[in-house]
């Protein structure tokens, strides 16, 4: 190994490495696998967006546990487990986290805003996903039918992560 | 297979029960529940409008003219017992005119429809869905939602929502409720018997 600073996780190498920055703080490069990582029951994370988006989704599936309006629909369980398996995709590192909502039709719904964007991205339980996102000075962008696997396009990640 | 909505604003939605069509004059109700559907800065959440509701199923609302504060406070006090996580209620007082005047920007076409769809004891009842119907794409209902939420206007208390014309709102819908039943009594009645058991378009 040239580097001795950068450690490859074996199998997984082409898609993840682990740097020791110069400054001594960890850098992770994105990956589309789902990495688990086993710690101390004391350690205390003080920035975990993943964490929060997903005990959002596990706070919304238990309050939404059945119809809270005439004529509502729950979201069903695969439309927050697909909602789940979409937050493992996103890059947070630079992408802030959306807000979560659920909508009276069973939507699972992601929401990104900013001063000139928004971006309503939702779930229904089908494996896939749809979006609309609308920035001042460009076009719309129309997204249906995706698979959640693939993630959110690099095109609405960057207006996503617009400040 | 699910029925096609009707989406005419010139002829009645429920001519048995129904104060007549929606004016553009007039000004609708939509509750909203803190937090499901807020922001922390006060702006609507796109989740407070569903997409079936604009598409098919209507984003109900309740003309101010036909009904009243306490009407609604008993509808709060019925959702507050089926979800308790309820922090607080606020309404949109939407003039039907700002939805209404919601256009297509290169053809100038009338977005959304505000319909009479009121029911047997509830005159005021009314939804918003798009003009036309037919098969739109998810992504595209996200934009028409889009489009709407800027123009709905600020939340508030439901006791600002009525003025001092319309507190006695209920009273003038049943009042012309029975007229309209009273022109048509067979028919509504038929209508009457068809919602009880679920068959109408207006349950």
């Amino acid at each position: 190994m040239n580097n001795p600073d950068m450690i490859f996780f074996g199998a997984i190498a082409p898609y993840i490495s682990y740097d020791s920055s110069p400054s001594g703080s960890s850098i992770f490069q994105h990956t589309p696998h789902a990495i688990y990582v086993t710690v101390p029951a004391t350690v205390v994370f003080r920035n975990n967006p993943t964490k929060d988006l997903l005990d959002r989704l596990t706070e919304l599936k238990k309050s939404y546990s059945q119809p809270w309006l005439p004529g509502s629909s729950v979201p069903t369980d695969s439309a927050f487990q697909n909602a789940r398996e979409f937050v493992s995709t996103l890059p947070l590192s630079y992408v802030p986290k959306p807000g979560i909502h659920v909508a009276s039709d069973g939507e699972v719904n992601f929401h990104w805003a900013g001063p000139n964007f928004k971006i309503d991205l939702g779930f229904y339980g089908d494996g896939k996903f749809s979006y609309y996102a609308l920035k001042e000075g460009s076009e719309p962008i129309y997204g249906d039918d995706i698979p959640v696997q693939d993630g959110a396009p690099q095109r609405l990640l960057a207006i996503a992560s617009t400040t | 297979m699910s029925q096609e909505p009707h989406r005419n604003e010139q002829t009645s939605a429920a001519p048995c029960f129904s104060p007549g069509p929606v004016q553009s004059y007039e000004f609708v109700l939509r509750t909203l529940l803190d937090p499901d559907h807020i922001n922390d800065d006060g702006t609507l959440k796109p989740a407070a409008i569903a997409l079936e509701d604009i598409h098919k199923r209507g984003w109900s609302v309740d003309r101010t003219g036909f009904t009243s504060p306490w009407r609604i406070k008993l509808f709060h006090y019925r959702w507050k017992k089926r979800k308790p996580d309820i922090r607080r209620f606020y309404v949109l007082r939407i003039p039907v005119s700002d939805i209404r005047n919601i256009r297509d920007g290169t053809t100038n076409r009338q977005e959304f429809a505000v319909i009479d769809t009121a029911s047997f004891l509830s005159p005021a009842h009314a939804e918003v869905l798009l003009s036309t119907g037919g098969s739109y794409s998810k992504s595209v209902l996200r934009s028409f939602r889009t489009k709407l939420i800027p123009k709905l206007p600020t939340r508030i208390e439901l006791s600002e929502a009525f003025d001092h014309t319309e507190k006695c709102g209920v009273a003038r819908g049943i009042l012309r409720q029975l007229g309209a039943i009273l022109r048509s009594p067979f028919r509504c009645l038929r209508q009457l018997v068809l919602s009880a058991t679920g068959h109408s378009h207006n349950p």
